[in-house]
């Protein structure tokens, strides 16, 4: 499913013109980024988290060129689903 | 800092930013992530959310562990999780600015770099950078007056004194090297006097012929219009044309045929005049379509060139395309009628452009047994799905062309996933390999090697 079809699936949910859900999606996408951000952790029931997670810096090996290469610790975005999307997907 | 927040304090962020009702706002957000929610319970295989990332269903092996406590294996079932890929734009939002200002440093020291060595370059080799002001300036002479006849010779010019500087970075410390890229500076400046001077040539002869071609265009762009029309629509307003385009054709053939008589255009004036009241009767004949008339008449030489070749070429393209579909068309439609009349006889479609409709009512209105209307129908899916089959017969048989050794000799660095890899263009072909040779370590070959190939 791409970005496009999601949009007017929520579209038709909810009624709102593609315009619309548009601009709201990325408002809601922004609000879960700037809380994800600030270092807390995000809830949403019956879907999942989103939190903050640190990756450590690491060293790769390019066996081709025998080179040690660091790449640096960055934070990403992790997601895990709840208990009850779980459920929902393992019911069949 | 560390805080869980829930759905709720999301929302109200939502309605801050949005500037929306709660209500909305509240609607909305359920709303999103219901769909997800649903999506992927329906067996979605993945959903891309802009701006967030992918969601993707991924399935989860069964596998075997043991009971802590009493030290018994058991098999922990299988399951459906989803799984999330952050977009390289959130990573980015998280990480803040600093990775981006890095990023920039390492760039300006790279750039600072470069003009280093091309002011080293520049101290050492003056006659260098005096071709390259050279060519400048002809490049810009060449796009400003010569344009499109110069296009061939210009990447010449260009190309080979790039090719010296590229040799320079490298021999700029003996004096043996000045002296020979000299000499090829040298030989490149008089192939490019040569060109020049050629296309001197040919703007002159361009200028001349555009001015000739400017006026003959005016009463062919209309035409090629009109044939555009014929072969899209073509409805009664083609028939009424038709006549029109003759008679434009025709004029545009005597003019042709006068002008090449005169080449020189020694009176101007005259056939200026001549051709505005030629004109002026193919506009009014063809008054449907004064927007393109008056589009040829006021521009350059350039633009109203380049303009009747895009309209050309867009003509043959749409004739080529609607040929290739009507040809297709009939190969179908052909296909389909042939099998609906071997199952029902007494159907028999006149229009040959939508067989299956017809086929299907007529058979309706005769009553028949209903057996034979199934019949006919399931024919015709079948007619639809023999037709592509042919093409995906044929392109597997296509990637085994390519000859592949037998052996392979293994390098420092290599890898059988790798060799896997370039040999038959995926990893999973190691097994086979494996399969094929005695390794006495899989993990640790020996450089040099050499690997049998299945």
């Amino acid at each position: 499913m791409t970005n496009k079809e999601f949009l007017e699936t929520v579209s038709q949910r909810t009624d709102f013109e593609l315009k619309d859900v548009k601009r709201l999606s990325s408002a809601l996408i922004d609000a879960v980024l700037e809380v994800v951000a600030d270092g807390n952790s995000v809830t949403i029931q019956g879907f999942g988290s989103f939190e903050p997670r640190e990756k450590a810096s690491r060293k790769i090996y390019n066996p081709t060129t025998k080179d040690y290469i660091v790449v640096p610790s960055k934070t990403t975005l992790s997601y895990k689903m709840s208990a009850t999307l779980k459920d929902k997907l393992n019911m069949g | 800092m560390n805080e869980k927040l829930s759905f709720q304090n999301i929302t109200d962020i939502l309605v801050q930013k949005a500037g929306v009702s709660k209500k909305v706002g509240d609607t909305f957000a359920k709303a999103f992530f219901d769909t997800l929610i649903e999506a992927l319970s329906e067996g979605e295989d993945s959903i891309k959310v802009k701006g967030l990332g992918t969601f993707k269903l991924v399935q989860v092996d069964s596998r075997e562990s043991v009971n802590v406590s009493n030290g018994e294996r058991i098999v922990i079932p299988g399951y459906k999780k989803v799984a999330f890929t952050p977009e390289d734009s959130v990573v980015e939002v998280l990480n803040g600015r600093t990775d981006h200002t890095e990023d920039e440093v390492v760039e300006n020291t790279d750039v600072s770099d470069h003009t280093e060595e091309e002011e080293i370059t520049n101290s050492a080799e003056e006659k260098s950078v005096e071709s390259v002001c050279d060519d400048n300036n002809n490049d810009s002479v060449n796009e400003e007056d010569i344009e499109s006849l110069l296009q061939v010779p210009e990447p010449k010019h260009v190309e080979q004194p790039q090719d010296a500087f590229g040799g320079i970075d490298m021999l700029i410390s003996t004096p043996e090297s000045v002296e020979e890229v000299r000499q090829q500076y040298e030989e490149a400046k008089a192939k490019m006097e040569v060109a020049v001077a050629e296309a001197r040539k040919a703007n002159a002869e361009k200028v001349r012929l555009e001015r000739l071609l400017e006026r003959l265009e005016k009463n062919v762009v209309p035409e090629g219009v009109h044939t555009e029309d014929n072969v899209v629509d073509q409805t009664d307003f083609a028939d009424h044309t038709d006549s029109t385009d003759d008679e434009v054709v025709g004029h545009t053939d005597e003019k042709e045929t006068s002008h090449s008589g005169e080449e020189k255009l020694e009176t101007p004036v005259e056939t200026e005049s001549d051709d505005e009241s030629k004109r002026q009767e193919a506009f009014n004949r063809v008054m449907s379509e004064p927007s393109q008339t008056e589009e040829a008449a006021p521009s350059i030489d350039k633009k109203s060139r380049k303009n009747w070749l895009i309209a050309a070429i867009f003509v043959l393209l749409t004739v080529l395309g609607t040929f290739v579909y009507l040809i297709y068309r009939n190969i179908e439609a052909v296909e389909q009628v042939s099998v609906a009349q071997k199952t029902t006889q007494p159907a028999k479609p006149t229009i040959p452009a939508k067989p299956v409709k017809p086929v299907a009512s007529k058979v309706d209105k005769d009553s028949l047994v209903k057996a034979p209307k199934v019949d006919s129908t399931k024919m015709v899916s079948n007619a639809q799905k023999e037709s592509p089959k042919p093409e995906v017969a044929q392109k597997p048989a296509e990637p085994s062309k390519p000859e592949r050794p037998k052996t392979h000799r293994v390098q420092r660095g290599e890898s059988l996933t790798r060799i896997s890899q370039i040999y038959y263009g995926t990893k999973d072909s190691v097994r086979a390999i494996l399969r094929v040779n005695a390794f006495n370590d899989p993990n640790n070959i020996p450089v040099g090697a050499v690997v049998n190939l299945p």
